[in-house]
């Protein structure tokens, strides 16, 4: 068996901006979006705009809100409702997320826009 | 969590008023992505002293090369070339260096050192960054005896693995495969154990007897294996530890594909008897076998599921080789393979979802499907690819390929999106690997 030893946490930092964040929250939304399957064919062209409204601990304040969805047409209107399910699904199911406390002002609300892999 | 989601399908429906402004906008593509860019620079020490396994400064390196290594194997990560990276200072191992890891492109960073201690053991200690949100996201220390530096990277590397993908960990693990060489109608075949990355290999048997299908025990202490000793196909077990081995099951039938149970304290295997071939269990320990199949034709290739309650197993009792699951008294037989084509060698995921299998038809290929049947997938495109065995996470298998022509077998992995795929290196032709499962 291996042994354990116990380490001192590194020093923490100042205020990132908004696009390390944004990188931050896809990083770790991405494990969360692998095991999503397609609905069917065409649903990786719809995209889905959604709100996550976030508290200091990174948890949910309300539910995944679906603001917007495009690339929708005859072929795969019908899993639109699916992949909005499926996209709220998935970040419910990655919160809390890990956020510098000191630049919650920029990331108290995010707009993340999810699609299917083609 | 259902309430969470209750709420979401009530927005959903009235279709929520206009956004508030908000700062963060994140683009995300569900599924595979390319490769994460990750920094992993040689892990510096306090003060380099000699040790059993080298010194501690050429351990820091050699640590790195494991992780990264490991990390590059599994598909998923991207290091940084190593050249690109300035050395980094012992302090600096806590207080990460932040807007120049940003600048080599990495969005991940594993910083750590190697220590030797007091007693003649090691420390390693791993750091895990997000170089964007400049936090740490993980930190662990392992002490290891020197000549086990090796396994010390391989638990930094799953700590990284496992926290950024929210995978279980697989890195630190040993396979147990058939070394073969020699001419096609004369191949010496041969015991042999190693890291999953093909490090630290050694022979377990000598090559006198053929052998074939070693599995691990699920404490890993155990390997049983059928063996051709005296001409007669058998099934033993060697310990791993002192290499002595012992005949399981005794008698003039011809006994084999064996694996234990997940709780090591039966063997499932095979048995031939007056024209038919059977599954039965025996105790690990030996004694009388138990039959748990009775129909004609051959019943082979059983698997427990890892609750150990149910067992898949190969039969051609339709008339060619389809899969099967029954209670693991031998009640309850159903088939559950019904695509085109024969099915062989089952084997249950550690994850209890997946059942990996050997399709045959027009070449043999490595598949999964749903451990209740249905969603096939097909993972491998060779000539001739067979015996998959499972990674501990469940994520990876490992399997054997035969070339077209020279008839040369060599051992590969794969990932469950069937893009990653590569050949473990090893000494000599090499079949039939048993991933065993994570070392403590």
């Amino acid at each position: 068996m291996i042994g354990v030893a116990l380490l001192l946490a590194a020093a923490t930092y100042g205020q990132a901006e908004p696009t390390m964040l944004a990188r931050a929250v896809a990083r770790q939304v991405q494990p969360c979006t692998a095991a999503v399957p397609s609905p069917g064919p065409g649903s990786e062209r719809i995209r889905t705009r959604i709100r996550l409204d976030l508290a200091q601990d990174g948890t949910l304040t309300t539910a995944p809100a679906v603001i917007e969805q495009s690339g929708v047409d005859d072929e795969n209107r019908r899993y639109a409702h699916r992949v909005g399910n499926a996209a709220g699904r998935v970040f419910a199911a990655c919160a809390p997320y890990r956020l510098p406390a000191d630049s919650y002002d920029l990331w108290r609300s995010i707009i993340i826009t999810y699609s299917l892999p083609g | 969590m259902r309430a969470l989601f209750s709420r979401f399908l009530m927005a959903l429906s009235v279709c929520c008023a206009a956004p508030a402004a908000a700062q963060v906008e994140v683009d995300v593509t569900g599924g595979v992505s390319a490769p994460q860019p990750i920094a992993i620079p040689v892990m510096p020490t306090n003060s380099p002293v000699g040790t059993a396994a080298g010194s501690t400064d050429a351990l820091g390196r050699q640590v790195s090369e494991v992780i990264s290594n490991d990390l590059r194997n599994s598909g998923l990560f991207s290091p940084i070339d190593a050249n690109r990276m300035r050395p980094v200072r012992f302090d600096e191992v806590t207080q990460p260096d932040y807007p120049y890891w940003g600048g080599t492109g990495a969005q991940t960073l594993v910083q750590g050192f190697v220590r030797a201690n007091g007693d003649g053991s090691l420390t390693v200690g791993c750091y895990v960054y997000d170089v964007f949100a400049r936090t740490e996201l993980a930190r662990q220390g392992f002490v290891v005896q020197p000549d086990s530096w090796r396994r010390a990277a391989h638990k930094c590397a799953d700590s990284v693995y496992s926290r950024l993908t929210g995978e279980g960990p697989y890195f630190d693990s040993r396979v147990v495969y058939v070394s073969e060489t020699g001419p096609k109608n004369n191949r010496t075949k041969q015991l042999a154990i190693m890291d999953q990355d093909g490090a630290n290999h050694r022979f377990l048997t000598s090559g006198q007897n053929i052998v074939l299908t070693p599995r691990f025990s699920p404490n890993e202490q155990q390997i049983v294996y059928m063996s051709y000793a005296e001409d007669r196909p058998r099934i033993y077990t060697l310990q791993v530890g002192t290499g002595r081995q012992r005949l399981v099951v005794d008698g003039a039938s011809l006994s084999f594909a064996p694996r234990f149970s997940p709780d090591g304290r039966f063997i499932l295997f095979s048995m031939a008897q007056g024209g038919n071939t059977d599954l039965y269990r025996v105790s690990a320990s030996g004694g009388r076998p138990q039959r748990l199949t009775n129909s004609p034709g051959i019943d082979t290739g059983g698997s427990y599921s890892p609750d150990g309650n149910r067992i898949v197993f190969e039969s051609d009792r339709s008339g060619g080789q389809q899969l099967y699951i029954m209670n693991a008294d031998g009640s309850n037989q159903q088939r559950i393979s019904f695509g085109g084509g024969r099915y062989g060698t089952p084997v249950w995921s550690p994850r209890g979802d997946l059942i990996a299998f050997t399709k045959i038809g027009g070449g043999f290929r490595i598949g999964v499907m749903n451990a209740g049947g249905g969603g096939e997938r097909l993972l491998t495109n060779a000539w001739q690819d067979e015996q998959p065995t499972w990674s501990p996470n469940g994520r990876v298998l490992m399997f054997f390929r035969t070339a077209q022509g020279s008839g040369r077998a060599s051992v590969h992995s794969v990932d469950l999106t069937g893009r990653v795929e590569r050949r473990i290196a090893t000494p000599r032709d090499g079949s039939d690997p048993s991933w065993g499962p994570l070392l403590p």
